[in-house]
């Protein structure tokens, strides 16, 4: 499989913070990664860097071969790249089909379109003429999704997925994945339920204060060495890809 | 006889046309630990809101210690003894996080000076605050912001907490913390409302369990005979009934 996403040696941060420390990473086409973690240790600061909200330090984004360090956000949009942001960020002024609208703005062709996130997503087909203002936590996380999707995203960087969904809506979501990744997208997600990580993800990879310190298949780690480099205790291996 | 804390009667909340909450009967005991939880846009979050005063009931009551606060602005209800953390974290950004928490216990529990002082702090013990306590409250990752949201709510002196969604988003340790500390203050006799997808964690906690579903209050009881029901199945677990 071709390299869709390559990370390497970022340094990242705000201001005067360091938030990430020498990243390298590789996500082929069609994969899914998982990254896990604490919370700070630089999860959504290294998925941001990826969107190009944020601009490292140091250090080098590849997207399909192609050097998009110095690309803002919205370029990277338009080549595919589809965050899903920390505390979702919708206009709340506009209705929930307008958001979805907006995401359609990286002027991409491919199967997402109004109809096919209403159908994977009920929860936001029931509230399409609703202002964003009056939604519910959880409906604006769905909406948050909705709107990475009809960007017809390449790779798809979802944060705290699940954060704020009723458990019978996150069954729905991750029923939708499958689904998602057969259309051709690449997933990034941050999730803290290590047993759906575990269940979902082809790799997942660990971050302990704004390191990666453990990589692996799904299938070739085990719970407890994931659970070991969350707290950066006991012995883990050294960083493999396999 | 002592009235109860919290007596909600007969509420309804109405924006426009969207029939947000509708005929909600909610009584709570002093030292009661109640847990909510419902599918998303169930409604919630708005009747935190119509306790604590952010929203006004469109019908109905909300009485607390006896006394009808139906009417009472949400400032008041604070210094009568609400406090409430909101589920998207509100922090005043250019404060540091313990100006954040004086606002609180200025504000709400009318400390001055050093009183005022010592119970900002002992809220961001706490909450787990502490060592950040002078660092701006806008350059907090979401875990420290929803912190101190709890924190800035302790500052209050609330006899009643309202939560929203505390959990979310936490590694299982991080959870089993937040746990012990909503634990503690349970045991401390405050009166505890508290909204979460983390089942797990919920009824950890909770003596008793609600679950809301559009807008009214489908089960009431025992934590454990709540998420067994067949009606909290369908409309919120789903398959994977905890």
């Amino acid at each position: 499989m071709s390299t869709l996403l390559r990370v390497d040696s970022v340094d990242a941060g705000y201001g005067d913070f360091q938030a990430l420390f020498g990243i390298d990473l590789e996500v082929a086409e069609g994969e899914l990664l998982a990254l896990v973690g604490a919370n700070g240790a630089g999860k959504s600061t290294l998925l941001k860097t990826v969107a190009g909200a944020l601009k490292p330090f140091r250090g080098t984004i590849g997207l399909a071969g192609e050097d998009v360090t110095g690309e803002p956000d919205i370029r990277r949009a338009r080549k595919g790249v589809c965050l899903v942001p920390e505390g979702r960020r919708l206009f709340p002024s506009l209705t929930v089909e307008e958001n979805l609208q907006v995401g359609a703005a990286t002027g991409r062709k491919g199967p997402w379109n109004l109809a096919k996130v209403y159908e994977a997503m009920p929860l936001v087909a029931d509230r399409r003429t609703r202002k964003a203002a009056r939604l519910s936590g959880g409906e604006q996380q769905a909406v948050a999704i909705g709107r990475a999707l009809m960007g017809n995203p390449r790779l798809l960087l979802l944060d705290e997925v699940s954060l704020g969904l009723a458990p019978l809506v996150v069954d729905q979501l991750y029923t939708a994945l499958p689904g998602i990744r057969a259309e051709g997208a690449t997933v990034i997600l941050v999730e803290q339920d290590l047993n759906r990580t575990f269940a979902v993800a082809d790799r997942i990879a660990c971050v302990l204060e704004g390191r990666i310190v453990l990589t692996g298949t799904a299938a070739g780690l085990t719970r407890d060495q994931v659970t070991a480099a969350y707290f950066g205790t006991g012995a883990f291996p050294e960083v493999k890809t396999p | 006889m002592t009235a109860p804390l919290l007596e909600v009667d007969h509420l309804a909340v109405h924006f426009g046309e969207l029939r947000v909450l509708e005929d909600v009967e909610l009584t709570v005991p002093r030292g009661q630990a109640v847990g909510i939880v419902g599918p998303n846009g169930a409604g919630k979050s708005t009747l935190l809101s119509a306790i604590s005063g952010v929203e006004r009931a469109t019908a109905g009551s909300v009485r607390l210690a006896g006394r009808d606060v139906t009417r009472t602005s949400a400032a008041e209800r604070c210094r009568l003894g609400v406090g409430r953390s909101f589920q998207i974290p509100r922090p005043f950004g250019d404060l540091t996080v313990f100006e954040n928490a004086l606002v609180g216990a200025e504000r709400g529990a009318r400390l001055r000076g050093g009183p005022a002082r010592e119970q900002a702090l002992r809220a961001l013990e706490t909450a787990g605050l502490l060592h950040l306590a002078n660092k701006p409250a806008g350059s907090l990752p979401l875990l420290g912001r929803k912190r101190l949201e709890l924190a800035r709510a302790l500052a209050t002196g609330p006899d009643l907490l309202l939560l929203d969604e505390i959990a979310g988003g936490l590694t299982e340790a991080e959870a089993e913390e937040l746990v012990a500390t909503v634990l503690s203050l349970k045991e401390s006799g405050v009166t505890i409302l508290w909204i979460e997808h983390v089942v797990k964690a919920l009824v950890q906690v909770v003596d008793r369990l609600v679950c809301l579903a559009y807008g009214r209050i489908r089960v009431d009881g025992d934590p454990h005979e709540v998420l067994a029901s067949d009606e909290v199945a369908e409309v919120y677990l789903g398959g994977t009934a905890a």
